[in-house]
């Protein structure tokens, strides 16, 4: 799956760690049980997806590679720095199976302070807000994300609202 | 000890360090501390400039390893040579003088640079028995520590047990030691915590105050943000494998010859703040997980008491009972936009994660 960036890669990207948290992590204390597997906010940049993907154990930058790029042979944990539109990110190179190698930058883990899954959201569009805020705005959200709990999507004025206790965990 | 008027380009050429190498030290230096480019030049006048600053350090309950980190971590080392440039009035480990003429000195200094030196200081100030488990010259650290302070321009709190207490504050705790924010209350204090601390930390804090007469901008513990900013955990090169659910189970498993994350080996990155994933240690050589070993968590307060360097973190059983930190994410944009300043200011970092002090001094 490191081809084009023409397909969105939520998907790929959920299913690749929904089998982690349920593999080698079943179970784990490293887990937030309040939390999901979920990729937002996926927009390309540069040719490439970038976006945010949630876990129960971490919240992260994704980067994923485009036609352009060849980061085959990168060794996991090298640094590449990328221009996003408000400046430059330091990522790192990681592979994953079924995913090859992408780039991310850690944000946020272990999640144990996200109570529910609509912080993690709020936050992750907060963090795309500063990150790419001068690019126009991208076809999102992507159906992935509208469909995650079957709330409204989150806009920048809804944000605020999102932050309010929600009434049922999902 | 130098002398005050030997300019700093001089010192530094004696050496075989040439003006350029010293102008990319400086630039490296603002870029790692999220400066602006124009700082780096900035920094170099001002660390150049013919009059040094005076410093006092006064070591308390300590081990001498924050000296040793400062003085000796690569020989010559930049950070080293511009230490022996400022006029450091008063340290018992490095200085010539002893008994009468030592505090003799350390009396001088304070008189003729009040209000205007910078006070450093190592190790924890033992409180019980009105503090008569440290002296120095008949003085108790408690007694000093209330002389020297008032009149210091900056104060700078160097390693984890001046910063936080560190071992001498370790359960427990015999001599009542206290951190030097626990006596000091009335000025700002710059923590710089670490068993021992990066020494480009300390550089860049001199510097930084040299240059804008002003102390970097500092977490709610005290400590730099531009060197704190981040976990270990958040900038790891074994990140990777955390994030896939990869640890090494034992120190010579599989998992452990393929470099996998040491979690479960009891490694405190992921709550430990500090720089060493990207700054390094000796030169840019290695770093303790980079060895192989887990992170202590050595610059976070009572690291020692946190229940055993091989036990693996323990999670919240019941994340819901965190909500009181979802006031954190109540504040979701500021946080946000910390965060996001934070990952371009790694870009920064990571630029010159291969610049060690080794290739500049090349």
């Amino acid at each position: 799956m490191t081809g084009a960036a023409t397909e969105h890669p939520a998907r790929v990207l959920e299913a690749v760690f929904q089998a982690i948290a349920q593999g080698p992590l079943a179970g784990s204390s490293i887990q937030n049980p309040a939390l999901a597997v979920q990729a937002t906010g996926f927009r390309v940049h540069d040719g490439r997806w970038h976006g945010i993907l949630i876990t129960p154990w971490f919240m992260s930058l994704i980067v994923l590679p485009g036609e352009q790029d060849d980061w085959g042979e990168m060794s996991s944990g090298t640094g590449r720095t990328l221009a996003l539109p408000t400046g430059e990110v330091a990522f790192m190179h990681a592979q994953a199976e079924g995913l090859g190698t992408y780039l991310t930058h850690s944000l946020f883990s272990p999640m144990h302070d996200f109570p529910h899954q609509d912080y993690a959201l709020a936050m992750a569009e907060a963090v795309l807000a500063e990150l790419y805020v001068p690019v126009s705005p991208p076809a999102q959200p992507s159906r992935a994300e509208a469909a995650a709990d079957g709330s409204p999507p989150l806009s920048r004025r809804g944000f605020f609202k999102a932050l309010l206790p929600p009434e049922t965990p999902s | 000890m130098s002398d005050k008027n030997s300019g700093l380009i001089a010192s530094l050429a004696h050496q075989g360090i040439s003006r350029r190498t010293f102008m990319k030290y400086c630039a490296t230096l603002a870029s790692m501390m999220a400066l602006p480019p124009s700082a780096g030049r900035a920094m170099a006048e001002a660390m150049a400039a013919a009059r040094r600053p005076s410093v006092i350090w006064l070591p308390f309950q300590e081990c001498t390893g924050c000296t040793e980190s400062i003085t000796r971590s690569h020989s010559p080392s930049l950070e080293g040579l511009i230490f022996d440039a400022i006029s450091l009035d008063y340290q018992e480990t490095l200085m010539a003088a002893a008994g009468h003429q030592a505090e003799e000195a350390l009396e001088k200094a304070i008189e003729e640079n009040k209000g205007k030196f910078v006070l450093i200081i190592d190790g924890s100030v033992a409180t019980g028995l009105d503090g008569a488990y440290s002296c120095i010259a008949g003085r108790t650290n408690l007694e000093l520590l209330k002389r020297v302070a008032p009149h210091a321009g900056a104060i700078v709190a160097m390693g984890s047990c001046a910063a936080f207490g560190g071992i001498p504050k370790a359960n427990p705790n015999p001599t009542a030691a206290v951190a030097v924010t626990d006596i000091i209350k009335d000025k700002p204090v710059v923590n710089i915590p670490g068993c021992p601390p990066i020494p480009v930390v300390m550089t860049g804090v001199l510097a930084h105050y040299l240059t804008f007469g002003s102390l970097p901008e500092l977490d709610k513990l005290g400590r730099p943000k531009a060197f704190y900013g981040e976990t270990i955990h958040d900038r790891c090169y074994r990140r990777p494998f955390y994030d896939q659910g990869k640890f090494a189970k034992t120190f010579d498993d599989e998992g452990a010859r393929k470099g996998w994350c040491l979690f479960e080996l009891g490694c405190k990155g992921p709550v430990t703040y500090n720089a060493c994933a990207t700054v390094k240690w000796n030169g840019g050589t290695s770093w303790p997980v980079e060895s192989g070993h887990g992170c202590l968590g050595c610059s976070e307060p009572d690291f020692w008491d946190g229940g055993g360097f091989y036990r693996a973190l323990s999670m919240p059983a019941d994340p819901l009972k965190m909500a009181a930190t979802a006031a954190v994410v109540g504040t979701a944009a500021g946080v946000a936009a910390t965060f996001a300043n934070r990952a371009k200011k790694g870009a920064a970092k990571s630029a010159h994660e291969t610049v060690t002090l080794a290739d500049l001094e090349k």
